[in-house]
């Protein structure tokens, strides 16, 4: 099971004001703003932090066709493992000068994701990677579940591949599982 | 207070972190604050703030994690009202 977050860090450097009175202790443990605050670039930490939590939340949301909720404090970040009430994810996060990008993972997934600029079409761009990995798709679609959770339709039939999308600002990404036979 | 009161509070207080217009003019009870007006998951946070500011009231993290519509956030607002 997957989930993905992107973060466009000069969008939220206009959007979001980290040092707000209560802004870290609503969204963050005691153990997590310790960490942030102990560090040399805290913005930079905010929202690496953010991004595994909520890419985790999206892959544990997904895993158990759970109603949208916002626990940013029971999602729990230690280095690159997440934990939501005893589910346990492995996250990987890209950092640039210009956004912060998460996978989260339940163990041993393989996924295959990119990152896109806005300004390119990602379910367009998606289409072409899709056409040339395989013949016999020739129509795909991206539609959102009840629970907002997004999946991919293939040939007009729902695809059970699990697929995450983000976007940010300037910057799209998707991920999806890889199915290993 | 009343509901419209209430109602028409909250509607300011979401107002600058809306990223579909569109929903803010067709806000009803039901309105959804991420699937129905954009709001950036990380500036929810900021609409938990700024209604704690505004009310007066504190949102434990119980009712923070249903705080994410317009009916739920009313209920949450009266309930904390109540308790003072």
């Amino acid at each position: 099971m997957i989930g993905n977050d992107i973060v466009d860090l000069q969008l939220a450097k206009t959007q979001s004001n980290w040092r707000r009175k209560g802004w870290l202790q609503k969204l963050f443990t005691k153990e997590e703003q310790q960490y942030i605050l102990s560090s040399t670039a805290p913005e930079l930490q905010v929202w690496m932090l953010w991004s595994r939590k909520e890419a985790a939340y999206k892959a544990h949301q997904r895993r158990f066709c759970l109603q949208p909720r916002y626990i940013p404090k029971k999602i729990v970040c230690k280095e690159e493992i997440v934990t939501i009430e005893e589910a346990v994810y492995r996250t990987t996060t890209q950092c640039t000068q210009q956004y912060v990008y998460s996978v989260a993972r339940v163990m041993d997934t393989h996924y295959n994701s990119e990152i896109y600029d806005t300004e390119i079409d990602i379910q367009t761009r998606f289409q072409q990677t899709m056409f040339k990995k395989s013949k016999e798709i020739s129509l795909i679609s991206f539609k959102k579940d009840i629970n907002g959770i997004p999946f991919v339709m293939l040939n007009g039939v729902r695809s059970k591949i699990p697929f995450s999308l983000t976007h940010h600002g300037r910057f799209a990404a998707y991920v999806m599982q890889r199915q290993v036979l | 207070m009343a509901n419209e009161e209430l109602l028409s509070k909250l509607k300011t207080i979401i107002a600058p972190y809306v990223q579909n217009q569109e929903g803010l003019k067709n806000l009803t009870e039901n309105t959804d604050f991420i699937k129905d007006l954009e709001i950036n998951s990380a500036n929810l946070v900021d609409v938990i703030l700024d209604v704690e500011d505004e009310f007066d009231i504190e949102i434990d993290n119980e009712s923070m994690e249903k705080m994410l519509t317009v009916k739920a956030s009313i209920e949450i607002i009266e309930a904390k009202l109540a308790e003072k």
